[in-house]
């Protein structure tokens, strides 16, 4: 069980942010087409399948939905769901972290090609950093993704 | 020609019929989840993108803290503790 808890703390409940932000898209096509559903479908009997089932397949259609949208979303032309650590903010970004942590931005210069390891250096657990750190850095990034995850399924779904 | 221009009618005629049956019953409804959805997307993202930045100051302060890295000990160390 403690193990379990442990794979939940650290992998599973980012997952669910994919899940949530998949529904969303499914369900706004769901609404969109609410009025074309063809008469095949309608006539189908849902009692036969179990609901176990049919939930474990939308949830994994949605996990695949909602991953599919934040990563492509990366990669189009404006980068709009990156969750890179490696980008150059522009004005406007640096304005809202200003109003946000009430900190000006300062340029990085960890990114630099020498020190391209060091991200998996902490990754890894190899640097003498507190525990208490570590888990602020997870927070932020877990918090990173499901921001950029659900957002982009909202986009999409608008 | 006559061939694309069936085309072009049948691709008509199904958007149309999509179009048609598709028509919300309450347009103020779908106005309102459309505005709701899009600035809470605009939100998201730019708090997705205040957090990527927090992220990177902190490897940058984490870097310039210059934690050392840990001690693991040598592969005649670990052996000995096994025997």
């Amino acid at each position: 069980m403690a193990e379990v808890a442990a794979l939940f703390k650290q992998f599973i409940y980012r997952d669910l942010a994919f899940v949530f932000g998949g529904s969303i898209v499914l369900l706004s096509l769901a609404y969109a087409f609410r009025g074309c559903i063809p008469n095949g479908w309608q006539n189908l009997n849902w009692e036969k399948f179990p609901p176990a089932s049919i939930i474990f397949l939308i949830a994994a259609a949605a996990y695949v939905i909602g991953y599919a949208v934040q990563d492509v979303g990366a990669i189009l032309p404006l980068r709009l769901t990156s969750t890179s650590t490696r980008f150059e903010p522009d004005c406007f970004s640096q304005w809202l972290y200003k109003r946000f942590s009430r900190v000006e931005w300062k340029p990085i210069y960890y990114v630099a090609p020498a020190d391209r390891e060091f991200e998996f250096e902490i990754h890894m657990g190899r640097l003498e950093i507190p525990e208490d750190v570590l888990q602020a850095l997870e927070r932020i990034r877990s918090l990173k993704v499901i921001s950029m995850c659900v957002g982009g399924c909202l986009a999409l779904s608008v | 020609m006559i061939f694309l221009l069936h085309l072009v009618d049948f691709r008509g005629t199904v958007l149309q019929s999509i179009r048609v049956s598709c028509l919300a019953p309450s347009v103020t409804r779908d106005w309102v989840i459309f505005s709701l959805f899009a600035v809470l997307a605009f939100c998201l993202i730019c708090l997705g993108r205040i957090k990527g930045m927090q992220e990177m100051q902190f490897y940058q302060s984490i870097h310039k803290v210059n934690f050392s890295v840990k001690q693991t000990g040598t592969r005649e160390e670990k052996d000995s503790r096994f025997r």
